[in-house]
């Protein structure tokens, strides 16, 4: 099945034809199967028709031809994506279902769209060679890898294949651009990206941690070492939902939602209380830059009197709030 | 990974609602001076429940016996707290005498004894004598309850002499008491009462403890001094007030008692008092990548107030964590995982709090240099009860890290201590780590 993508001089909205049986005949008559009303079409103009070698569109001695790659030729052999001139008229071919449009590949994480199979079939290796090597460092940082740790990482590719397996499943049917063929090598290569960015900053953090002395910083480092990958996805999801309307409102859309989820995140991470008793960051050192001038203990007691009068402000307000309830129950 | 002592030497009260039919019913064997012994006491000793009415079933149960013809009963407080901390007050308190359950009020209480006194609308035709003198140790004594629910019994046991390290009196016997029989009198031959039951040592056999019976003469010449004071509404007062007193006692202890200096690698720190109980352990991974050595410091002692909390107790442990052989980000993550992870430290532990009794939480962290120059990174969360006003629960964790594979974690969990103990605990915790060569 072929789609014609058929432009006039000067008008930007194409024509799209789908084409699903063969041969098939273009021309001004209305006897054609695909009517073209242009004056520089003839009456009958070209057939487009398939052979051992795929599909080809020929002549059939109009007055004005087919016109490929400047020249006047007989035969033309349609590829994907190739261009060529039925009269004064723009002709672009597309394989399969799907209408390919431009503006949506550019939008795309791994914008390639591929032709053979030998590409796909290095990708896919290239894939599962980074995430095992991903896999073994992630380990060996953590701990020194042993026969336990090995059999633990080969958990992890197969389950990490099952989830992207899944999730570019997921993500393909939601986008509805691909061709089938090639969907989920494209969002491998896609998360493969992201998996190498997400693990590498993950682990190295405690280490980046022991220079980092900013509070805030620290978290935002963490908040977005820990959802880069999901703030990634939101926003390609978006791009890709509102890709039909117009290019301006989509960069917006995908800003606000971005910029909303990345502020959501940070400040539900702020507010997490239970995280304020667990490592935030800043271990002192090295030892020496920590001056007790700057330090004083007596700045932790402070903080503890604070807190001691915030929780006897919960004390009172808990107080009442009983008294309300049991006033409301005795009423009852 | 890492064993916690604590749980091996928790000191269980012997409160249960449920009946447990697990360890078996014991049969005493009971010799002719035994059965004179079970007649003579059979009119001291009840059992004393919490309900919501009379003949409704049993929310908690225990013993207790007659001080006083005119219907003074002496039972322990963990026995009759579900009934003065129930916040609906459904909970009243019976004494059971055969098929009738006759309603008893509280007339005195010592939380830091673990006892109450119980008036009953019911004249006796005796009393039990408290002994006046403590018995020698080796001596044979009775210790008589309602164990599980069951039925009165005697329970032969030996007087061991009272525990030293231990703030508050406690006489050690050897005797296998149960649950149900806490309150009830342990006696000696002439049939005194020279303590109370009060608990037994975890995972172990036949360690009970008791409750020496001066104190309960006490709380009885207290009560016959006042009068009959109304006692209702001043409960949670005079608890609080009680708690308050028991960690000025703790304060105190620690000014006197100051801990050793512990010397563990190159660093050296002291335990707050010598009153802990301290336990030292160390591990060293499998591949030998890392070593940890555990300094667990606890107190034996603490006042019981609900199931769920006690006052007055704390805790501290000591973590040094030595690198053999990984790298510096292998080890990095290491401690993380082990400052995070703290098992009684750690944050599920804080999330497990009775709402009736302990308010919301409050946490903050700061870095803060000692006067040895150590610079010391601080976690804590501070929660107060609700019912006993300036008595707060505070966690704290630090950690501190020398050259990249030398780290000192330090975590302490004070229960029930005031605003100002807590920041002089910290103070002085604080000042006492210190590197063993200080170049």
């Amino acid at each position: 099945m072929i789609t014609l993508k058929i432009f006039k001089q000067n008008i930007v909205t194409p024509t799209v034809q789908k084409i699903e049986t063969f041969p098939c005949r273009i021309g001004r008559s209305i006897k054609n199967r695909v009517v073209l009303d242009d004056p520089s079409i003839s009456i009958d103009h070209a057939i487009i028709n398939f052979d051992s070698e795929g599909y080809y569109i020929q002549d059939l001695g109009s007055t004005n031809g087919i016109i490929f790659e400047g020249e006047r030729k007989d035969i033309v052999r349609i590829n994907q994506n190739c261009t060529f001139y039925v009269g004064s008229l723009r002709v672009e071919i597309i394989f399969g279902e799907e209408i390919l449009d431009k503006t949506r590949i550019i939008h795309l994480p791994a914008s390639i769209v591929f032709h053979n199979q030998k590409k796909m079939i290095i990708l896919s290796v290239l894939y599962f060679s980074i995430l095992t090597l991903l896999s073994y460092l992630h380990e060996y940082l953590l701990n020194p890898i042993d026969k336990k740790n090995f059999l633990n990482i080969i958990w992890i590719i197969v389950s990490g294949f099952i989830v992207l397996l899944i999730t570019s499943g997921a993500f393909s049917i939601f986008s509805k651009i691909h061709v089938k063929k090639y969907r989920l090598f494209t969002f491998f290569s896609f998360f493969a990206l992201w998996s190498c960015i997400f693990i590498l900053i993950f682990d190295f953090l405690p280490y980046i941690a022991f220079y980092i002395n900013h509070k805030t910083s620290y978290t935002i480092i963490e908040t977005v070492a820990n959802y880069c990958f999901l703030l990634y996805s939101t926003y390609l999801l978006a791009t890709m939902s509102f890709i039909h309307t117009s290019r301006k409102k989509i960069a917006i859309v995908a800003g606000s939602l971005f910029c909303i989820i990345q502020g959501l995140l940070f400040i539900t991470d702020t507010l997490r209380e239970d995280d304020n008793f667990s490592y935030q960051g800043s271990l002192s050192y090295p030892i020496s830059s920590y001056k007790r001038v700057n330090y004083r203990p007596h700045g932790l007691y402070n903080i503890i009197d604070k807190s001691v009068t915030k929780v006897d402000k919960l004390r009172i307000d808990e107080i009442k709030k009983r008294e309300k309830e049991k006033k409301k129950n005795n009423k009852m | 990974m890492l064993i916690n002592f604590k749980y091996i030497c928790l000191l269980t009260i012997l409160i249960s609602c449920f009946s447990n039919t697990l360890w078996g019913r014991t049969r005493i064997r009971t010799g002719h001076q035994d059965q004179d012994l079970y007649a003579r006491v059979k009119h001291y000793v009840y059992q004393i429940k919490t309900a919501t009415d009379a003949k409704s079933s049993k929310a908690s149960y225990g013993t207790g016996f007659v001080v006083d013809k005119n219907g003074l009963v002496i039972t322990n407080y963990h026995v009759v707290a579900d009934a003065l901390q129930d916040e609906d007050k459904n909970f009243k308190i019976f004494l059971v005498d055969g098929d009738k359950s006759i309603p008893a009020r509280i007339v005195n209480i010592s939380v830091i004894h673990d006892l109450a006194l119980l008036k009953v609308k019911k004249k006796f035709k005796n009393a039990l004598s408290i002994s006046k003198k403590p018995p020698t140790q080796g001596e044979t004594i009775y210790s008589i309850g309602l164990p599980k629910d069951l039925k009165m019994s005697i329970v032969k046991g030996i007087y061991n002499g009272v525990i030293k390290s231990s703030l508050y009196e406690q006489i050690l016997m050897s005797s296998p008491i149960n649950s149900g029989m806490s309150g009830g009198p342990t006696l000696n031959s002439n049939v005194q009462v020279v303590g109370i039951n009060v608990s037994i040592l975890l995972n172990s056999q036949n360690i009970s403890f008791a409750i020496p019976a001066a104190h309960a003469g006490k709380l009885v010449k207290e009560y016959l001094k006042k009068g009959d004071p109304d006692l209702k509404n001043n409960v949670d007062k005079i608890i609080e007030a009680q708690l308050h007193n028991v960690e000025k006692n703790l304060m105190v202890d620690m000014k006197k008692n100051p801990g050793d200096n512990f010397t563990i690698g190159n660093w050296t720190f002291a335990p707050p008092s010598k009153s802990l109980k301290c336990w030292s352990q160390n591990i060293k991974h499998d591949k030998k990548t890392y070593e940890v050595t555990n300094q667990t410091c606890f107190l034996q002692d603490g006042s019981y107030v609900s199931d769920s909390i006690y006052s007055g107790s704390y805790e501290v442990q000591y973590r040094i964590v030595k690198n053999i052989s990984r790298n510096s980000i292998q080890f990095f993550n290491l401690l993380r995982t082990l400052y995070n992870k703290g098992h009684a430290f750690s944050n599920a532990y804080l999330k497990y709090y009775d709402n009736e009794l302990i308010s919301k939480y409050d946490c903050n962290e700061k870095i803060v240099v000692n006067k040895h120059d150590i610079p010391i990174k601080i976690n804590y969360c501070v929660n107060g009860f609700i019912k006993y006003s300036k008595l707060y629960r505070l966690y704290v964790k630090g950690v501190t890290i020398l050259n990249r594979n030398d780290a000192l974690i330090f975590n302490a969990k004070l229960d029930g201590f005031s605003k100002k103990s807590m920041i002089d605990f910290l103070k002085y915790q604080l000042s006492k780590i210190k590197l063993k060569n200080k170049k």
